[in-house]
């Protein structure tokens, strides 16, 4: 047999093979989905985007002012565990109106969406996760509840704009006017790059007028004034090396940062 | 919805998006890991890894076609299959103080199992040559595209075929040489 033929069928025959079907999208949207907490910089704006109120946006035409006469200088840049991490410009112009989600209430999402969330214990959600859940210690503001939300629907769910992520693990607290809600989840990006110094991170806080309220080596943390009530953002490095994403929101900026001490109380 | 328009909506915060774009080319990509690490499992994984490092490095891509879209995913992921290869072969050198004669798949298993006898094929060849071998073969792709994807002059591609093909001829030679003392076995 003519020996170019025969390797010609042969590679026809690798053309024709029965490659197994896969089905990968649940798979990379999970991992997707887990690493929004860390968001490129066009990322960190498009979530953190709120509907602003003409209160909001004077306040934040008079934080522009204040902002640019002390110019550039003032903007925050530092590389924390490999993670390049700096504040960007905020944009005072009200944003796109968008509907606001006033006091956005976890435990009815999930109930309203059973058939694709779960709410579970803090052990089932730290299982799921694969980390240990940071936990606070008794501060000045009563610990309410805490859970986990996991997702349970199906594989091949194709997800709708509007639709939320809600899986995370939450701590309910009793603010003055408000309930907090801390929510954490794994970094991943942010741990990878923490465990293996040939990777580099950059992440940008935009839109709004962030300020860096907290960084030392385990902690960095971010506070942010929105229209829908106030932000603060804390990336925690624990002693085995995770990094873990900590959103507080509900309360004063002084309950926020109460809160945020609870967790970091060593 | 043009891909141009996907990877927009993802950039402007609609991580949804990227649902469309990874069913469009999963197979494809799957099909390549496939064929460049010979094993369903780690070809999935190395699948997802794939996607999801294009998921990160979507903002430093500059769309120009959905054919260029498609290339630079596969230059993704060729990289994450060779070093995954580079490091199975540092792991092979150990094998032999592990491996026990039942891990072994049985001769029928192997006999029978056409796609795994396909792609036993490709044993010998190197990270490069696998990466050539399947986008000739997955995607029909002419050599000047494989060039385009791969970085290496189209030239040099051809003469690279020629020389995987020159492999691929001595190992079917080889593995059909196996077949026959199997068959006299029995």
């Amino acid at each position: 047999m003519n020996n170019d033929l025969n390797i010609d069928r042969v590679v026809r025959q690798m053309r024709e093979a029965a490659i197994p079907k896969v089905e990968l999208s649940d798979g990379v949207m999970k991992k997707v989905y887990d690493s929004h907490t860390v968001k490129p910089a066009t990322r960190v704006q498009a979530r953190k985007r709120h509907k602003m109120t003409p209160v909001w946006a004077a306040m934040l035409t008079l934080l522009l002012i204040s902002a640019t006469s002390v110019g550039a200088a003032a903007l925050f840049n530092t590389d924390w565990n490999n993670v390049q991490i700096k504040i960007g410009a905020y944009n005072p112009a009200p944003a796109p109106e968008t509907p606001v989600e006033e006091d956005f209430d976890i435990e009815a999402a999930v109930a309203n969406a059973a058939h694709l969330w779960q709410k579970v214990s803090l052990e089932q959600s730290a299982i799921a996760y694969h980390f240990n859940p940071l936990r606070p210690q008794e501060g000045e503001l009563a610990l309410l509840k805490s859970f986990g939300v996991i997702y349970s629907g199906p594989e091949n769910k194709t997800w709708q704009p509007n639709e939320r992520w809600l899986g995370g693990i939450y701590d309910v607290f009793q603010g003055n006017e408000s309930v907090i809600v801390a929510k954490q989840q794994l970094n991943t990006l942010m741990t990878e790059t923490l465990r293996d110094p040939e990777k580099t991170l950059s992440y940008t806080y935009e839109e709004v007028a962030w300020e860096n309220v907290i960084n030392t080596d385990d902690t960095v943390a971010m506070f942010a004034p929105t229209s829908d009530g106030n932000m603060l953002e804390i990336n925690h490095k624990t002693t085995d090396l995770n990094v873990i994403t900590l959103d507080i929101t509900g309360g004063s900026k002084e309950e926020l940062l109460a809160v945020a001490e609870t967790y970091l109380t060593k | 919805m043009e891909i141009k328009e996907h990877i927009e909506q993802i950039l402007q915060g609609n991580p949804e998006a990227f649902e469309v774009i990874v069913r469009l080319y999963e197979k494809k990509i799957f099909s390549f890991c496939y064929f460049m690490l010979g094993n369903r499992q780690e070809a999935e994984d190395a699948a997802q890894e794939v996607f999801f490092k294009a998921y990160r490095n979507l903002e430093s891509y500059r769309h120009e076609s959905d054919d260029l879209f498609l290339a630079w995913l596969y230059k993704i992921a060729s990289n994450h299959c060779s070093t995954l290869l580079k490091r199975k072969q540092r792991w092979h050198l150990l094998m032999p103080l592990f491996r026990s004669d039942g891990s072994e798949k049985s001769a029928e298993q192997v006999f029978s199992d056409q796609t795994y006898v396909q792609l036993q094929l490709l044993k010998g060849l190197t990270a490069s040559e696998r990466e050539i071998l399947a986008l000739r073969v997955l995607e029909d792709r002419p050599f000047q595209d494989i060039s385009a994807i791969l970085g290496i002059s189209s030239a040099a591609i051809r003469k690279r075929y020629e020389r995987i093909k020159a492999k691929l001829k001595k190992n079917q030679s080889q593995m059909e040489d196996a077949r026959y003392e199997q068959r006299f076995e029995y």
